[in-house]
């Protein structure tokens, strides 16, 4: 396949991205090479491999606390 | 559910080009003298609420004056992130206050999630026919 840009050029390019680029990429070709097999791209990576905020039990504990202030602050 | 208002999910593209269908709940943000209409990804993986960048500006939120820092995780966990309370109004409900993650990311949606959104309203997906319900909790049970 002929393409603009070879392998040894893209890589150099690739490896000075930030990370959440670098997973983003990672992402994007999982998907393009499961839509090639006529796999759901999202059953792949997930929908929400981006922001994994799944365990994040301090930030929660915290929002929690400023709404119990904000309860004892209205009454 | 008695009482609960019905809505569609919507139809959203991703980052890869692929149509997906998301459940997003319209809502009203109210902040001091400012409000805005728009809507929230409901997810019931995600611990608490987070605000985009823009959103809290909409809403005349002063990021430098905030003080309440909130850690985020996953690739949200190097951005900062300050807590920020809101007043929303859904539907017909009555309004309730949500507390809100609102990070300096841009490039994620409003999503409600499990403190406090799902503590506040029970919702039914019937994501087989592309809609969900929701109706605030029941204070008694």
């Amino acid at each position: 396949m002929e393409t603009s840009i070879s392998t040894n050029q893209l890589l150099p390019t690739l490896q000075v991205l930030p990370r959440a680029d670098k997973l983003r990429i990672v992402l994007f070709l999982i998907s393009q090479l499961a839509q090639e097999e006529g796999i759901d791209s999202s059953s792949v990576t997930g929908n929400y491999l981006d922001w994994k905020l799944y365990d994040a039990s301090s930030a929660a504990n915290t929002l929690l606390n400023m709404l119990a202030e904000d309860k004892l602050n209205s009454t | 559910m008695i009482n609960a208002e019905s809505f569609t999910y919507s139809q959203v593209s991703d980052d890869f080009g692929g149509l997906n269908f998301s459940p997003y709940l319209p809502l009203t943000l109210s902040y001091g003298n400012n409000s805005i209409e728009t809507s929230g990804l409901l997810d019931t993986g995600v611990r608490y609420n987070v605000m985009p960048y823009q959103i809290g500006l909409q809403l005349g939120a002063r990021w430098e004056q905030q003080n309440t820092v909130v850690q985020l995780a996953g690739n949200l966990a190097n951005l900062p992130a300050y807590g920020l309370l809101i007043t929303a109004t859904i539907a017909k409900f009555p309004p309730v206050r949500l507390a809100f993650a609102w990070t300096r990311a841009e490039n994620v949606p409003l999503i409600l999630g499990q403190v406090n959104f799902f503590l506040e309203f029970d919702v039914c997906f019937f994501r087989s026919q592309k809609t969900f319900e929701i109706q605030p909790k029941k204070e008694n049970r």
